[in-house]
């Protein structure tokens, strides 16, 4: 088998979970599969050569350093965008209050309790998830959903196997918590 | 619950998930899969010609290793020559011009006002 053909396969299973991750760091679903599609594009690039058994650990390095860089992109494009409505004139109340009617309109969308009562489970854990600290949920879903162990979770954040072990720890408990709140 | 436990019952459920994702999202999925995989390939089929055009190129090197020694030995020699053919020939065109002006062998437009200097600018010319 060449390396094209186990970097096919090993994306084609893969895939799937790292959109999810994606989608839950950054909360949105484009910027999510953009992600993942420079993650691919960086894996293919540099380690396309690479043995196959170490695409996971290197994938999932990629994939948290391209989400981080995003996280990054727009810190800068938030400072600026807030700069600009500062300085541009015609700001009135009447925008704060439709900005506030369309977060209340999403909040209510999003609302747990609401899903509930649908009886989405999925979406309830999946919004539980989104809910957890940064470090937490990529500890969580490194070490649980990508099944790597402590050392290699460790590796792919760039932490200590301690952090690893602390946060996953306190992930699922988070979760347990939340969960448990949002069926209340 | 074992924490351990309660996280996989989570994740069970997380991975029922993913089989209903929008089909957008797993066309577009598959496009960026299709795109690393060509950019892989891309990549892969220079990097083996090229390092076994390297290979060959460093043998044959290795080979002709005197030759090419020798080769380089006989350019410098001829562009250290050229050099020195030429700046022995300009003073030889300076030294002639002085032996002129210290005998006294001038032509006679030499003696002329404003004309030596002419005449010395002309015959450096030469």
């Amino acid at each position: 088998m060449t390396s094209t053909d186990a970097l096919a396969r090993f994306l084609a299973e893969v895939e799937r979970r790292a959109y999810r991750q994606a989608a839950f760091a950054v909360r949105d679903d484009q910027a999510a599969l953009d992600i993942v599609q420079d993650s691919m594009m960086k894996l293919a690039e540099k380690y396309a050569n690479a043995p196959a058994e170490e695409y996971p650990l290197l994938f999932q390095r990629i994939l948290q350093n391209t989400i981080r860089d995003y996280y990054r992109r727009q810190k800068v494009r938030n400072f600026w965008i807030t700069a600009v409505s500062f300085l541009a004139p015609g700001r009135d109340d009447h925008d704060d209050e439709e900005a506030m009617e369309y977060v209340q309109a999403a909040d209510e969308q999003e609302n747990p309790l609401n899903q509930l009562a649908t009886g989405k489970n999925l979406a309830l854990i999946e919004s539980a998830i989104e809910k957890l600290p940064t470090r937490q949920r990529e500890a969580f879903l490194l070490r649980y959903w990508e099944e790597m162990d402590i050392t290699e979770t460790a590796a792919a954040m760039g932490c200590s196997e301690g952090s690893v072990k602390t946060h996953c720890s306190r992930a699922v408990r988070a979760l347990s918590v939340l969960l448990q709140d949002m069926k209340e | 619950m074992n924490e351990d436990t309660y996280a996989k019952e989570l994740i069970a459920v997380l991975d029922k998930g993913l089989a209903s994702l929008r089909p957008e999202v797993t066309s577009k999925l598959q496009i960026s899969r299709a795109r690393a995989c060509a950019l892989a390939s891309q990549r892969a089929y220079p990097q083996h010609f090229k390092s076994a055009h390297s290979l060959a190129w460093v043998d044959w090197v290795r080979q002709h290793r005197t030759v090419l020694v020798g080769m380089l030995l006989i350019m410098a020699l001829g562009g250290a020559t050229a050099v020195w053919q030429s700046s022995s020939g300009k003073d030889d065109s300076t030294v002639s011009i002085d032996t002129e002006l210290l005998t006294g062998d001038l032509p006679v437009n030499a003696y002329l006002d404003g004309h030596l200097s002419k005449w010395v600018n002309t015959s450096s010319a030469y």
